[in-house]
């Protein structure tokens, strides 16, 4: 029992790419798209809180969760790539996206060259912050936003580091931190929140007004005494803030 | 429940108690979500709030408009993912003899300050009930148990607040919503713009009537029964006094009441024009929580009164013992 509803593999980017559903069949579809090192399933808890109403589908990029890759990792663009792929082949275009941390780089990446794919976006907790590209200033970061958290996301988190391997995901974040992602923002022409945790380290409160003022169609929403990962440590808030934008 | 990173939407936030709420609960560190019809004051109260390091959003909102405080709950969800606290402070008064009182502002005065609050429980419930837990904090008034000549609207909408709070709190409670609480707050006489504001056909100037307590005394009862939830708490101790006595000697103290407004709620030497103060249109300017009645010093002229009556007392008690 993993809480899912069911597991979905699909033939995309040169893998099987899986993704985990929950929620009625009928109901408007939200994509959901990990970050650095994680996987499918720390989007659980806040995939409960919006499955009454919603299709939530949380998606594996290759090399990440259930999803099997190739030895090589890939960069920003590889990982858009492989979700522009997925989306067309699922028929999933056009449905609400919900990134994570690094994922949003990779939903944000999808507008500049599948636009005709992007639905609205929630980008929670965009990373990286241009004042603090550099390898040290992100871990430490990181680590300042444990005590933010749910105590089991350390757990889950451990499983989905074992899945991706320790040199993909130390490749996949080089690439993550050298993504101008503040220059690719102006693509996004669908209405799109940024949602930060009030407690966030990662992504500061002004980084976070930033992505949310270059975006054409965007505004901010933070969440009170919540860290980085708002979909599993705050799921109830994500899900309310992602179904005012479902209702828009 | 905890103050420090709640949500918390206060409606009637730009001036007099509701005000003083707001920065009450942004110096807590709450993310305040401040509502009222007045632009400018509400941008003035949410800068005070910010000022003392709290998130804030703005939303002006007349609160007889149901849409629009269901707009007002949808924005707070929107901005801060969910919401634990919602005060219902948004009122007005008249002073008028009954027969002079045009109707539309009777009207008016019964349709903010009962179905302004009606509004705000119906937007603000669905999401206490969903998230499980937050309190609903209805500010009636002293006046929600003792009843007032002049103002017989106000009266009637503060007794009103209470038996919608008292009824809902039944209701919640045989739906099994265990974590959601109502509770009242009684305010007594407050340092607030409320007198200069209101409706007034007597041809007397409205004063604020002794003893005067300071809106941060309101704010603090608020703050704590959002901590502590409870049915009602009385806010200015003289209201606790005077809502004992409407219980034990309801006769005497209507008499009382009575003789008491007429003496020193309205001015007996400065007249004032009639007019229908800010019932239809908010008063322009910056707002404040003040209505310089100096309910602060007052208290405080107050409580060295009484130490020194305790001290005389005492004194009085020592020196017969030592005889």
């Amino acid at each position: 029992m993993t809480g899912w509803q069911a597991h979905e593999f699909t033939a995309a980017a040169g893998t099987r790419m899986h993704a985990a559903v929950l929620g009625p069949a009928d109901g408007p579809t939200v994509v959901c798209v990990h970050g650095l090192g994680c996987s499918h399933r720390y989007f659980l808890p806040f995939a409960r809180r919006l499955a009454d109403t919603a299709r939530v589908v949380a998606v594996d990029l290759p090399g990440f969760g259930r999803t099997v890759g190739a030895p090589g990792a890939l960069d920003v663009r590889g990982l858009s790539c492989a979700l522009a792929e997925w989306l067309r082949a699922t028929g999933r275009g056009k449905s609400v996206l919900v990134g994570n941390s690094g994922g949003c780089q990779v939903v944000v990446d999808l507008a500049v060259h599948a636009p005709e794919l992007l639905g609205p976006v929630v980008l929670n907790g965009p990373t990286m912050d241009r004042r603090a590209r550099s390898t040290l200033s992100q871990f430490r970061r990181l680590l300042f936003d444990g005590p933010a958290e749910r105590a089991t996301l350390g757990a889950v988190l451990a499983r989905d580091y074992l899945d991706c391997g320790p040199r993909r995901f130390v490749a996949t974040f080089r690439y993550l931190l050298a993504d101008p992602v503040e220059r690719k923002l102006r693509h996004v022409h669908t209405p799109a929140v940024v949602v930060r945790g009030a407690c966030d380290p990662v992504v500061p409160h002004a980084w976070a007004a930033e992505v949310a003022s270059l975006l054409p169609d965007g505004r901010l929403a933070e969440v009170p005494g919540a860290g980085h990962t708002l979909n599993y440590s705050a799921p109830a808030e994500l899900a309310a803030i992602t179904r005012a934008l479902l209702d828009r | 429940m905890r103050v420090r990173d709640s949500v918390v939407v206060i409606t009637g936030a730009s001036s007099g108690i509701g005000r003083a709420t707001a920065v009450a609960f942004a110096r807590k560190g709450a993310a305040v979500v401040l509502a009222a019809r007045g632009k400018e004051a509400l941008e003035h109260a949410a800068q005070e709030c910010e000022n003392l390091g709290a998130q804030s959003l703005t939303v002006p909102v007349d609160v007889t408009d149901a849409a629009a405080v269901d707009e007002l709950a949808r924005q707070a969800v929107e901005r801060f993912g969910r919401i634990d606290v919602w005060v219902n402070a948004a009122a007005v008064t008249a002073f008028a003899p009954f027969q002079e009182i045009p109707l539309p502002d009777f009207r008016r005065i019964l349709d903010v300050n009962v179905m302004g609050y009606v509004h705000g429980a119906r937007a603000a419930l669905p999401h206490l009930r969903e998230q499980g837990r937050g309190v609903l904090v209805n500010v009636s008034s002293v006046v929600g148990h003792v009843t007032q000549p002049y103002t017989h609207a106000y009266v009637m909408s503060k007794f009103a607040i209470r038996a919608l709070s008292g009824s809902l709190r039944q209701e919640l409670r045989l739906d099994g919503a265990r974590g959601v609480d109502v509770c009242t707050v009684l305010p007594a006489t407050i340092d607030t713009p409320l007198f200069q504001h209101s409706a007034n056909y007597t041809g007397r100037k409205a004063l604020a009537m002794p003893p005067v307590y300071s809106p941060e005394r309101v704010a603090k009862t608020i703050v704590g029964v959002v901590r502590r939830p409870r049915r009602e708490v009385v806010a200015g101790p003289a209201g606790r006094g005077m809502i004992l006595q409407s219980k034990l000697m309801p006769g005497l103290m209507e008499r009382v009441m009575a003789r008491q407004v007429d003496r020193s709620h309205l001015s007996r030497t400065e007249p004032a024009p009639a007019t229908a103060g800010n019932l239809y249109a908010p008063r322009p300017g910056p707002g404040s929580a003040h209505g310089g009645w100096h309910g602060k010093r007052k208290t405080a002229v107050r409580r060295l009164a009484l130490a020194g009556v305790a001290a005389g007392g005492m004194t009085v008690l020592v020196r017969r013992r030592l005889r």
